[in-house]
């Protein structure tokens, strides 16, 4: 008709880069903060692997709940379920307390344990219509309370076990250049050639200079990463299952069916049905992820811990939500993303250790991560989707600015 | 071309108008909603608005009652002699205009009295005083004539009653201008004949009453003059006296009916589909049936047409055939091509080759935060992927090819389809189901709330898949698109099929006397 449509929606692409790009700023920001706060050893190596190391179990989480939040649901018990898969693997392995288990059969028992119990939570929210927030929170006390009887006598990890290198050890530094540019050469490989492919087809592509200039960014940084950790010890282990992970799902929730099923889901459920979706089977496979994932924290966690004790990943359900959030998905469901979530959960890792630096009080730790977490997401709404009355008091001032 | 007559000076019983717009412009994305239109109502008249769906006057309405905010058109108020600015409904309300709904906007779970006194409770120290509400609630009824218990919920009333609920919870509030929105679409008779009563006498109390219908006869019984939309523009306005029958029709569609339902005949083939014995039980009671006894039969190249009233289960005919029923199916077979197929789940019927583009493209036929490709791709995303994992490129082509021919207007496929105006959004919802060509395609209102050049574009694209064979049901609204695109058409009332039209015997009339 008139063409001014033509243009709505052409900025959404920029929009959503300007929101990723706002996080980033924020993260150099605090970053700077907190080196002028701490001195020089905020930038060392052991800092930037103490960093990476503490945010491993929760990120993995969060990159979970980001999946199962896009697709309209929430996972309360995550936190809980961490905690049984440690109590489980920790309880097979232990020769005094329990079985004596190797490692390698103990960790996928309780990925498996993790990943039914998921699957189960999953099957009551699709099938008997339960809300996932009651579920969830049933699991939160249910998961709990089993791992409090699982891990009665908090067992220990024997220190021959391969298991506890993934939370102690380092990749050689040799290693560690190899595994950094090995990533760097196959995402170069990978977006050259879907941008080549795309050419060839006569698809509408980013201009090669964007592309090229990604490749050069996000290389530099693996690089940099890999050059302040190795000044340390080295890559730690479970940041690099953490990163596996994460591309892991990346790749589910941009390029597998399954990922763009659980968008629509959580976008418009009703229409995703009509469209031949079977949401049920969906619901129960994300909530099977998310308790997989929940397995994989949990050995982790275990690992770090060298066992498992009664209270482990308290409150990392709530970490996980937050780090999601930040990162901009949406708790409404149909919007988030894995890059997001981690970005989201880099400053959270960054709050929390930045304080702890400074030595600030518990209490205002706590004070202060909440509120960076309301403040981060009501920053984001109110230049994304503002209120009536925030729409009518710039108005207003636009009008009283003009008459001046 | 439009040719405006605002009568003030020439009405001798009349006094001054007590509303008057004027020169209102309103743009949504991509469409000129509102074209200076201007309109006023005198005090103690009821002003008719008609015109096609999409002619502007749910527009105008909604400016009237501030849901629109008065910076987000051009164009004036002026409300008993003073220019006003509306903000929100609040400031409407308090000005004394009421607005009922075509969409009713009760609160089911609460009772009759708490609904008339919503947000207005009779209080002290924040204790509501339920009994003299009651008491006042019933005095308001009583003064309507209507027979109502105020203690009812409103979930225990018809209908007809609630929508005569809405109209006493407007009087409440003392407004002076009373604006109805298809208010008669799911009364009965005797239902539509109370109402108009009612209205009559409040006009003679000094009330003015802007009332929106489609119904001709409902307009000349009741009104004092009658503007005609069209296309978002004024067409005239006249003393009700002044028009007829057909210079009002000719007015509301202002061209031959042939130009806007371009028909081709198609070769109408062997029975494609059929439908036997659906009964499908009210989701919420127990002893009532949505659908009863329903089968037909469809040919190859067929479009047959589902007419009747709002509620009369059309809509969950066709969702139930699709595999999603509104309540539990009781029993019911259907055929495509002479092979019984499941209708458990959509995804049965959608690999029977079936398609159902559904009423409410927002809320069941799109999902808003994903792009065009992706919505159009959802359907048979299967096509796409291998081993689970979606080649993009297979199907960005795939779906540009259908952005083209189905001629959606925006930057490219990338665009989220919440932007999009709802013609747009309407050609992708298509798009999605035209992916693979269907051999039953189920239309539900297909052209509701677009403008009239999309839905031409509609009405050929339905007629190139006639031509290929593919067999057409089509639930709609608005008869003259029954009229103009049907070789067959189904009347339903109360969840039944009560009559079967043909050929010649299609006509407006025709359908109405089965309907209501």
């Amino acid at each position: 008709m008139k063409n001014s449509n033509l243009l709505d929606g052409s900025k959404v692409p920029l929009k959503l880069n300007l929101r990723l790009l706002s996080m980033v700023i924020i993260l150099v920001v605090m970053w700077v903060f907190f080196r002028l706060q701490v001195g020089s050893f905020y930038f060392s190596g052991e800092s930037f692997a103490k960093l990476s190391r503490d945010m491993v179990s929760w990120t993995i989480l969060a990159a979970g709940a980001t999946l199962v939040i896009v697709s309209g649901n929430i996972d309360l018990s995550v936190g809980s379920l961490l905690a049984l898969c440690a109590a489980t693997a920790a309880i097979l392995i232990n020769p005094d307390y329990g079985l004596g288990l190797s490692a390698s059969i103990a960790v996928p028992i309780a990925i498996l344990v993790g990943t039914l119990l998921g699957a189960f939570q999953g099957f009551l929210t699709a099938y008997f219509k339960i809300p996932s927030f009651i579920v969830t929170l049933g699991g939160f006390f249910v998961f709990r309370g089993m791992t409090q009887k699982v891990s009665a006598f908090d067992p220990r990890v024997p220190d021959k076990s391969w298991i506890v290198r993934i939370g102690f050890d380092y990749v050689p530094q040799n290693i560690g250049w190899i595994i950094g540019i090995a990533a760097c050469i196959i995402m170069a490989v990978v977006l050259l050639w879907t941008s080549a492919k795309k050419k060839k087809l006569n698809i509408e592509t980013l201009p090669l200079w964007l592309t090229i200039s990604k490749i050069v960014i996000f290389s530099m940084i693996i690089l940099l990463f890999i050059l302040k950790v190795n000044q340390y010890k080295g890559l730690p282990y479970q940041t690099l299952v953490m990163f596996v992970v994460l591309v892991a799902l990346f790749i589910i929730s941009k390029n597998t069916r399954f990922g763009r099923y659980l968008y629509a889901i959580g976008g418009n459920m009703q229409a995703a049905r009509l469209s031949g979706i079977k949401v049920e089977r969906k619901i129960v496979g994300v909530f099977a992820l998310m308790g997989m994932l929940a397995g994989v924290a949990g050995v982790v966690w275990m690992a770090q811990n060298q066992g498992s004790t009664k209270n482990a990943g308290e409150f990392y359900e709530l970490y996980a939500i937050a780090a999601a959030v930040i990162g901009g998905t949406s708790l409404m469901g149909g919007r988030g993303t894995i890059f997001g979530t981690f970005l989201g959960g880099l400053v959270m890792a960054t709050v929390i250790q930045g304080m702890d630096y400074t030595s600030l009080d518990n209490w205002l730790q706590l004070v202060v991560r909440g509120s960076v977490l309301v403040l981060a997401v009501g920053i984001d709404i109110m230049t994304k989707n503002p209120p009536l009355w925030l729409q009518q008091f710039k108005y207003k001032l636009s009008r009283k600015n003009s008459k001046a | 071309m439009a040719e405006t007559i605002i009568i003030n000076s020439c009405e001798k019983n009349m006094t001054e108008p007590i509303l008057i717009m004027q020169d209102i412009v309103k743009d949504f994305p991509g469409v000129r909603a509102l074209d200076k239109v201007s309109f006023d109502v005198l005090k103690g008249e009821i002003h008719a608005l008609v015109g096609e769906n999409g002619a502007g006057k749910s527009t105008l309405m909604k400016i009237l009652s501030g849901v629109y905010p008065h910076h987000s058109f051009s164009g004036s108020l002026t409300l008993n002699g003073k220019k006003v600015e509306f903000n929100s409904t609040k400031d409407s309300e308090k000005a004394g205009i009421a607005i009922i709904h075509q969409e009713l906007t009760l609160a089911n779970n609460l009772s009759v009295a708490e609904n008339i006194f919503l947000g207005d409770e009779i209080c002290k120290f924040g204790f509501v005083n339920y009994s003299l509400m009651v008491s006042e609630a019933q005095k308001l009824i009583d003064n309507l004539q209507l027979d109502i218990d105020v203690r009812m919920e409103i979930a225990e009333l018809g209908i007809g009653k609630q929508q005569l609920v809405e109209i006493a919870k407007a009087l409440k509030k003392e407004s002076s201008i009373l604006v109805l929105d298809e208010p008669t679409a799911a009364l009965t008779e005797n239902e539509t004949a109370h109402l108009l009563k009612l209205l009559k006498e409040l006009s003679a109390k000094g009330k003015s009453i802007i009332y929106i219908s489609h119904k001709i006869e409902e307009v000349f019984e009741i009104s004092n003059r009658i503007t005609v939309l069209r296309d978002g523009q004024t067409v005239k306005t006249d003393l009700s006296s002044n028009w007829n029958r057909q210079s009002l029709i000719n007015a509301m569609v202002g061209r031959e009916l042939s130009d806007m339902f371009p028909k081709v005949q198609s070769e109408i083939g062997e029975v494609l589909f059929e439908v036997e014995n659906i009964n499908v039980k009210h989701p919420q009671i127990e002893s009532k049936n949505i659908l009863s006894d329903i089968s037909f039969k469809l040919r190859k190249g067929e479009t047959l047409g589902i007419a009747g009233l709002i509620g009369s289960g059309r809509t969950e005919l066709l969702s139930t055939i699709f595999g999603a029923p509104p309540g539990l199916r009781t029993s019911g077979k259907i055929k495509l091509e002479g092979e019984e197929i499941n209708f458990q789940t959509p995804r049965q019927t959608i690999s029977g080759g079936l398609a159902f583009v559904s009423e409410d493209r927002k809320n069941s036929g799109l999902v808003l935060g994903l792009n065009i490709k992706e919505n159009i791709s959802i359907v048979h995303l299967n096509d796409f992927c291998k081993f689970g994992f979606i080649n993009e490129n297979k199907e960005i082509l795939k779906c540009e090819k259908l952005f083209d021919q189905l001629d959606i207007r925006a930057s490219s496929i990338n665009v989220l389809v919440e932007t999009l105006s709802g013609g747009n959004q309407q050609k992708a919802v298509l798009g999605k189901w035209l992916i693979k060509q269907p051999k039953v395609l189920l239309l539900d209102e297909p052209t509701r709330g677009i403008d009239v050049g999309a839905k031409v574009e509609i009405y050929n694209l339905i007629n190139k898949l006639k031509l290929n064979g593919v067999g057409i049901i089509v639930v709609s609204s608005e008869l003259p698109e029954i009229i103009g695109i049907c070789d067959r058409v189904l009347v339903m009332k109360e969840g039944k099929i009560n009559a079967e039209l043909e050929g010649g015997s299609i006509t407006q009339e025709k359908i109405m006397e089965n309907a209501a």
